[in-house]
């Protein structure tokens, strides 16, 4: 696009207008000048263009953002002195192990708990039973055996021809459960409108639930060594 | 033509001064900025429309910085600093086309 040419005032006017021609390159002076600081404020620095509320929102952001940083600075400080001190490590180490042998059954178990004797079960089903267990462990149950069968992870209920089966031990015409954990909150699960003992009631059978200071859980499992699993080296 | 030269002197200045927008400033320069070209824009066509008047062009310059500016400082005060920002730009984004769309039809015929 071509400038426009200039025009010749009429000659009446040449006074006036050369003063406001000059006004008129005073203020393109000023544009282009205006042009330019603000092209280079806004490339020199990228918070310059930002607006007062953007800007406190960015150091709110950047502050909170911050302290979640040094939390995680904290936690890995504290992990690491603890993988320093050795006797720290291998303490926990059979922490972990205890842990594991609970969850796993593969060791006799004892503590404070609930013990419940049902009778009359011809009419139990399987999903009966996996409904109470259920409840078990959300009352927080660390261990379960039923009828002296440990329960795990694994345990699994079958209704047969001959009646229940837990993991392929066939139960009798009454079972037990033997509960280790939080005695009085299991017991108040256990007995909630719609819970395991209304589950049972149904059925026709009687339960009796009794919280003890001491509950021994004897069974035990064996663990199988995993055929396809291994632990993942990379992770953990 | 002695527009264009003050145009080239005030950004060779800007390039050489490398001046420092004040804090106050700063919402406002580049919303001034904008009405600034509008008034540029304008004034390029009704040159080229044979009907440019330096006082309509002055006055019209001064007062689209100043209205502008107000409107943005306006905007702040009422909380809507960012909003209105936009509206000015639009508006006058919407002015300096039409304006050189008709520029373009003198130039070009067409």
């Amino acid at each position: 696009m071509s400038a426009p040419t200039p025009e010749s005032a009429p000659a009446e006017n040449r006074g006036r207008g050369i003063r406001s021609q000059l006004l008129v390159a005073g203020l393109c002076l000023l544009l282009g000048f205006a042009i330019v600081t603000q092209v280079r404020q806004t490339q020199g620095d990228e918070l310059a263009g930002v607006r007062q509320d953007d800007l406190i929102r960015l150091a709110a952001e950047i502050t909170q953002r911050n302290e979640v940083l040094e939390q995680e600075a904290a936690e890995l400080r504290e992990d690491r002195a603890a993988l320093l001190s050795g006797s720290v490590d291998s303490r926990s180490a059979e922490d972990y192990l205890e842990v594991q042998q609970i969850l796993a059954g593969t060791v006799p178990v004892e503590g404070p708990g609930v013990v419940m004797d049902v009778t009359g079960t011809s009419d139990v089903t399987a999903q009966d039973l996996v409904h109470v267990l259920e409840e078990l462990r959300n009352a927080g149950a660390e261990a379960i055996s039923l009828s002296d069968v440990r329960i795990v992870a694994s345990s699994h209920f079958v209704h047969t021809d001959d009646g229940l089966a837990v993991d392929g031990v066939q139960l009798e015409d009454q079972h037990q459960w033997r509960i280790i954990g939080d005695a009085a909150k299991i017991a108040v699960a256990l007995d909630i409108p719609g819970g395991a003992l209304d589950a049972y009631a149904n059925q026709g059978a009687t339960v009796e639930v009794e919280e003890r200071p001491l509950v021994q859980i004897t069974a035990i499992r064996t663990v199988e060594e995993p055929e396809y699993a291994t632990p993942n080296p990379g992770e953990n | 033509m002695i527009a264009v030269i003050g145009l080239v002197i005030g950004v060779v200045l800007g390039l050489v001064l490398q001046p420092s927008v004040p804090a106050e400033l700063q919402p406002y320069l580049p919303i001034a900025v904008v009405a600034a070209l509008d008034a540029l824009f304008g004034a390029v066509r009704a040159r080229l429309e044979k009907k440019f008047d330096d006082r309509v062009f002055v006055t019209s310059f001064l007062f689209n910085v100043l209205v502008a500016a107000f409107i943005v400082f306006l905007g702040d005060q009422l909380g809507v600093g960012a909003q209105l920002t936009t509206a000015v730009v639009v508006v006058l984004g919407i002015r300096i086309f039409s304006n050189a769309a008709s520029i373009r039809r003198h130039v070009l015929k067409a």
